[in-house]
């Protein structure tokens, strides 16, 4: 009876666009220390992801169990401990509602960038070294840059694999100490006490440029 | 979808029988496809068909965009003949073929120039030989043509390998990093520093020992492509030579196989494959799957063994349906077996639970009490037809098996009579967590709601042993892990685990399971609106199985959903009238199964043939305009 529902289940999801959420959050201190939080949000799909995970494959590729997603994500999460100026780290995978939350605090930007390549080259990715945050204690500028890591991974997938990230989307918060001054480019929203940019693109923009989400911000 | 298009326009494409053909289809055929399309040109000029789309789109994918073929004469092909498409395991080669007859050959041999891949023949042996690559070559003699496509199946060449040597790579080296790891946070500055400068130097030097492998994997998959390589190209070229020979006939290596001149098309199948390798999973992987990741059931003691049979489908397109009549005729002491099996009747009561409003349904009717006396004879039995080579395992098996289950007992909890009802496609509420922003955009998780489009269904099982199931419910009740609910329970993780909630009830001679609570009361109470009646009734009453799916109302279902992209609810918007609904069924006769499925022709179409091609020809509109 499973086995029916799901492949009636996944014939039929395959149509629908999926839909998931993943926020970046990075909170910055005068003296360029601050938080990292990251959260991916697969909530609304849920049944989708259940369903899937029924499946010992989908479109010929295998579908990890819930351990070994449990364990890979571990594994990511503790590689970052051990990375230098990194502390605080905290995870949580939520396998009801499919959520994986993960936090940070650095010591500097570049802390964080070094942790966050060890990453990626634990998953055998080289092209190591972007500077993905960047803050200037000296100017009170904070850059942010985008990599192709996605729009590498969709080029690996089908078309209606690519579906996945119809609907998807992705947010930037960047909180400072002080007020705003200028944001670059346009598109990026100020909270009411001009100390947080807001910015929101959808996944199926990303997967096709990587540096949708860069910008510049400059402090007062 | 390109190569089923050419599959379709060949079906509309030929006449006749050709004797010598079938003659030379050998006795390792492990498929057989043939295309009469005498009956089908009744129905369907060749100048409708050189004029659809259909064959446009097959000459463009032909010829890739370079063909100048605009009508089925110029192919220079005897489409009054038989076209076969066979596929044969050869020793560590898997090939299928499609050979034809040739009507005319200067345009058969302007045609076959016409192609990108190569303008030039060679000819050897008195074959003329076009070679596409060293797995694809058009060869042909005479009158006959012949285009093989093959590929190595062997291990001592296999490239998998390669690509998981690749992957292991990494995980090696990052054990071998986290070993070494010291304690970072203990470090001054010049030390931190120091240590990422060191940690740069081994990064660099795994990058290189990484290049290193690569390039010695490169050439390892290079020296094996060329092997695998020779070895396709000398197994066409020594399956052509026999083609072209008697050799298969004198020999009587040849398979015989009744064609019926009335069908359209013939597919021939015997499911012997898994004996090939029976320890290790099927070899049915085209069809199946493949390796870990093949459907389950195949192997030494798989389901799948109880499927060894020949089985012969014809397709028949008439005037006001598209009909498929099939036969199995089993192996071994199956035959037997299967009579004994499939002698029950589904219970009467399960006729009232299908509502002529559901969506779909499948039924089967087998003696669970027979399937587990025969099974082990079966199993015994498998081998000692083709080969004895595990015929000990298969006993021992068979053998522990009897032992191990009481049949009369298991017949008594699950009857072996099994319905599957798709009732409907309705929107639910379904739950998910998002975040909602503040004014300075601090966030909370919220708990909200959405609409989702979620398929209705029941499934239905017999038992005679309602106490047992009772019992089952009670432990259910007292472990909380299920719940009350008018007319039955309600399992408590089953949001959790399936992403819908799931209820169960037992009744006299009856299991339940539904992810509709309102459907669930309603068969319990005996209740369902306007049960299906006429020859629907009839179909599940009086076969071993039964099936039945509106396609029209359940696209119709589908397209009031807003999750549907827009894209493709305009196209099966424009789908959903040229399409009805499809029944299938199967019981058992003397020798073996027989099974039918049908499809009535939608109103406004002249015939089956012509419906094809004009749903075909609105298909290739719609992709090409996306």
């Amino acid at each position: 009876m499973k086995s029916f529902y799901v492949i009636l289940l996944i014939s039929i999801t395959t149509l629908l666009s999926s839909c998931f959420e993943i926020i970046e959050d990075v909170s910055l201190n005068e003296d360029g220390s601050g938080t990292f939080k990251y959260i991916v949000n697969f909530s609304q799909s849920a049944p989708k992801v259940k369903s899937m995970l029924l499946m010992d494959e989908v479109e010929g590729v295998a579908v990890p169990t819930e351990a070994k997603m449990k364990s890979k994500f571990e594994k990511i999460c503790l590689q970052t401990k051990k990375a230098k100026g990194i502390s605080g780290v905290t995870y949580k995978s939520d396998f009801e509602n499919y959520i994986f939350n993960y936090s940070c605090n650095f010591k500097k930007t570049s802390n964080l960038n070094a942790a966050l390549d060890s990453i990626k080259t634990s998953l055998g990715d080289d092209s190591l070294g972007v500077n993905y945050f960047n803050y200037s204690v000296r100017s009170k500028k904070f850059k942010r840059r985008g990599d192709n890591l996605i729009e590498n991974l969709r080029q690996k997938m089908s078309e209606s694999q690519q579906l996945i990230f119809s609907g998807a989307k992705y947010t930037c918060l960047y909180r400072f100490f002080d007020e705003i001054s200028n944001i670059k480019p346009e598109g990026s929203k100020l909270s009411a006490n001009k100390k947080t940019s807001f910015k929101q693109v959808l996944m199926s923009e990303m997967i096709h440029d990587g540096h949708i989400i860069d910008q510049e911000i400059q402090l007062k | 979808m390109k190569s089923t298009l050419f599959a379709l326009l060949l079906i509309v494409s030929s006449i006749s029988f050709s004797q010598n053909l079938a003659d030379k289809i050998s006795k390792k055929a492990t498929y057989v496809f043939t295309i009469n399309g005498g009956p089908t040109l009744e129905q369907v000029s060749a100048n409708e068909i050189s004029a659809s789309r259909v064959f446009e789109e097959m000459i463009h994918e032909f010829f890739r965009g370079h063909g100048k073929i605009q009508s089925l004469d110029q192919m220079g092909i005897d489409y009054e003949e038989r076209i076969f498409f066979v596929g044969e395991y050869q020793e560590d080669v898997s090939m299928s073929y499609m050979s034809y007859k040739i009507k005319d050959a200067a345009a058969f041999e302007a045609m076959v120039k016409n192609t990108e891949f190569e303008t030039e023949f060679t000819e050897k042996d008195g074959m003329k030989i076009l070679s596409y690559d060293s797995e694809n070559k058009l060869i042909w003699k005479d009158d006959i043509a012949i285009l093989i496509s093959a590929y190595y199946v062997g291990q001592e060449y296999n490239e998998w390998s390669w690509y998981e040597d690749e992957y292991y790579l990494y995980d090696e080296i990052a054990e071998a990093v986290e070993e070494v790891q010291p304690a970072l946070e203990d470090m001054t500055q010049e030390e931190w520093e120091a240590y990422m400068a060191e940690q740069d130097k081994k990064r660099e030097e795994e990058r290189k020992k990484r290049e290193e492998e690569r390039e010695r994997k490169r050439k390892e998959k290079e020296e094996k492509r060329r092997k695998r390589d020779e070895i396709v190209s000398n197994s066409i070229n020594n399956r052509a030579k026999t083609y072209f020979s008697d050799e298969l006939l004198n020999n009587k290596e040849n398979l015989s196989i009744d064609l019926n001149e009335d069908a359209n098309a013939t597919f021939w199948y015997p499911n012997y494959i898994s004996f090939v390798n029976p320890l290790m999973y099927g070899m049915a992987y085209p069809a199946f799957g493949y390796g870990r990741y093949g459907m389950f059931g195949t192997g030494l003691f798989g389901m799948t063994n109880m499927f060894n049979g020949e089985m012969v489908v014809d397709l028949y397109l008439e005037e006001d349906e598209i009909r498929m009549d099939g036969k199995m005729k089993y192996f071994g002491d199956l035959r037997e077996a299967y009579s004994k099996i499939f002698s029950q009747k589904i219970n009467s009561s399960f006729t009232k639970m299908i509502s002529d409003k559901d969506l779909g349904y499948t039924s089967i009717s087998a003696s669970s009490k027979d399937f587990l006396d025969e099974y082990p004879k079966v199993i015994e039995n498998l081998l000692n037809v083709y080969d004895t080579t595990y015929s000990e395992e298969y006993e021992l098996f068979g053998d522990l098996f009897s032992i191990a289950v009481d049949e009369e007992a298991i017949s008594e909890l699950v009857t072996g009579d099994a319905l599957f009802i798709f009732h409907d496609m309705g929107m639910k509420s379904v739950e998910y967590y998002s975040y909602d922003y503040d004014e300075n955009y601090n966030y909370t998780k919220t708990l909200k709601t959405r609409m989702q489009l979620v398929p209705d269904f029941s499934f239905i099982f017999g038992t005679n042993r309602q106490d047992i199931m009772n019992r089952f419910v009670r432990l259910g009740l007292k472990y909380e892990l299920m719940e009350k609910i008018d007319g039955g329970y309600m399992f408590k993780d089953g949001a959790r685990e399936f992403g819908f909630n799931v209820y169960a009830s037992v009744q006299n001679d009856f299991v339940i399971f539904s992810n509709s609570k309102s459907e669930l009361k309603t068969i319990v109470e005996g209740k369902v609106e306007s049960p299906i009646a006429g020859d629907k009734k009839k179909d599940v009453a009086k076969n071993t199985a039964a099936a039945y799916f509106n396609i029209k109302e359940f696209m119709t279902e589908m397209l009031l959903t807003d999750e549907i992209r827009d894209r493709d609810k305009e196209f099966f918007n424009s789908l959903k009238d040229d399409l009805d609904d499809a029944s299938a069924s199967m019981h058992f006769e003397k020798d073996g199964s027989v099974f039918e499925a049908s499809a009535p022709v939608p109103a406004g179409h002249k015939n089956s043939s012509l419906y094809l091609l004009h749903t075909i020809d609105k298909m290739i509109n719609h992709f090409d305009r996306h």
